[in-house]
């Protein structure tokens, strides 16, 4: 598929010059849902976002999502009509926006959404995720109907985890870009 | 009971929000209670009302999403003297969120039903496209003040829109008609605008408006204050304009 197909959801404010999003996004050409506000995430807005790049592209999409990325799709999906129009989707450290230190600063996007996702997807945790326990993040897996799988341990699996461009997980997004 | 207005026009640019944040705070100052909703996502409504959109914590958002009242959404603007439910850019989530729920479109008139009896007036600014949050506006409202600019093209944009109203009359808001249409930067020096205010006279009748609103500097500069006009600088031509047009609209009410 092409690689404007492929949409790159990072999370609240962005994903840095480091970040392995980024640089699969300047080494394969992978788009970026560029959001009006990295620093205050607005859930609605954000959701609308992801509906416009979603329609502009010109075959089923592949969603590659970071932290607040994850908790975008899940609202998305279970409010757009649109959602089916999606191939895939790989999520990666979900952030829980529900714990009561983030919730605060981004009320808003709490509850969860929990509904399964409208297209096949593979969530990735880490066991010492500062921003997510590692069981709520195998029970958003579980209902979202993702394949869940266990990262061991690597934080929140970003550019402090030194990953660098992390051809391990680029490899979990090409089966996912298969037909 | 308030009477509910949408302040629209299908074409963009052509005063739409300043005459809502200035009939707004015209009614208010000849002792009207009133209550501004912005139903834009760009929020300039908002903002022309000298509240500030990025410090919202709750907006019109959440109230069509039924996750806060109206009551406890609006905010005062005491410089303005009217209320505000204001809008940013979440806004723009209910297009994709209300597709599929029930009611989609009468969301916005079951909530202001609830606070009805707290205002005379409720000011309803649509954004320019016939969206969601559009129908939302036109199935609340009694009727519709289309502000124009008395040029050529003009006049097609009010085909568009007149269109749009007799479908919610039809369809979904048999209380909608348009109240009147309003012109909006007028300089009498152009012969084509005196053309063009003739030709709506003729064809339209009582339903435009007597008062005049003069193309004005003052009503141009007062957004970047973050005020309307009215209350930025009030001996303006195009604010006291406002404020005559705001009594004309309640002798227009008591005629309703």
């Amino acid at each position: 598929m092409k690689p404007s197909n492929v949409l790159i959801l990072p999370g609240w404010e962005n994903s840095g010059p480091l970040h392995w999003q980024t640089l699969w996004e300047q080494r394969h050409g992978y788009v970026r849902v560029e959001q009006h506000d990295w620093m205050k995430p607005l859930r609605g807005d954000w959701l609308s976002r992801l509906e416009d790049m979603v329609l502009s592209r010109d075959e089923p999409p592949v969603l590659v999502a970071h932290s607040l990325g994850c908790i975008l799709t899940a609202a998305w999906s279970a409010v757009s009509k649109n959602a089916h129009r999606v191939k895939a989707a790989l999520l990666v450290a979900p952030g829980d926006v529900e714990r009561p230190d983030i919730r605060e600063q981004i009320p808003t996007w709490s509850p969860i959404e929990l509904r399964a996702l409208a297209f096949p997807s593979v969530l990735l945790a880490s066991r010492d995720d500062p921003y997510c326990e590692f069981e709520r993040a195998r029970l958003f897996a579980h209902a979202w109907g993702a394949q869940f799988m266990d990262y061991g341990a690597c934080g929140h699996i970003n550019a402090d985890s030194g990953l660098a461009s992390w051809p391990e997980g680029h490899v979990l997004l090409q089966d996912l870009m298969k037909d | 009971m308030a009477k509910i207005f949408c302040v629209a026009n299908q074409k963009g640019g052509v005063g739409k929000t300043t005459t809502t944040v200035n009939l707004a705070a015209g009614l208010a100052k000849i002792g009207q209670r009133v209550l501004m909703v912005d139903l834009d996502p760009q929020g300039n409504a908002t903002m022309g009302s000298g509240v500030d959109k990025r410090k919202l914590q709750l907006t019109v958002y959440d109230v069509l999403l039924e996750s806060a009242s109206v009551t406890e959404a609006k905010v005062r603007s005491d410089k303005c003297g009217y209320d505000v439910l204001g809008a940013n850019r979440d806004l723009a989530g209910a297009e994709v969120e209300l597709v599929d729920l029930a009611h989609r479109d009468q969301r916005l008139k079951q909530a202001l039903m609830q606070v009805a009896g707290d205002y005379d007036f409720i000011l309803i600014d649509c954004p320019p496209s016939l969206s969601m949050l559009t129908l939302n506006g036109l199935c609340s409202a009694h009727g519709v003040i289309v502000p124009m600019q008395c040029e050529y093209f003009a006049l097609e944009g009010l085909t568009d829109l007149v269109n749009t109203i007799k479908q919610v009359h039809a369809n979904m808001n048999k209380d909608l008609q348009i109240i009147g249409l309003l012109r909006v930067m007028f300089d009498p020096r152009i012969t084509l605008q005196q053309q063009v205010s003739e030709q709506l006279k003729a064809h339209f009748g009582e339903k435009v408006f007597n008062t005049v609103i003069p193309r004005n500097v003052r009503l141009a500069e007062a957004p970047s204050y973050g005020l309307p006009g009215v209350v930025f600088d009030p001996a303006a031509r195009g604010s006291q304009a406002f404020v005559e047009f705001a009594s004309e609209m309640v002798e227009r009410i008591h005629k309703m």
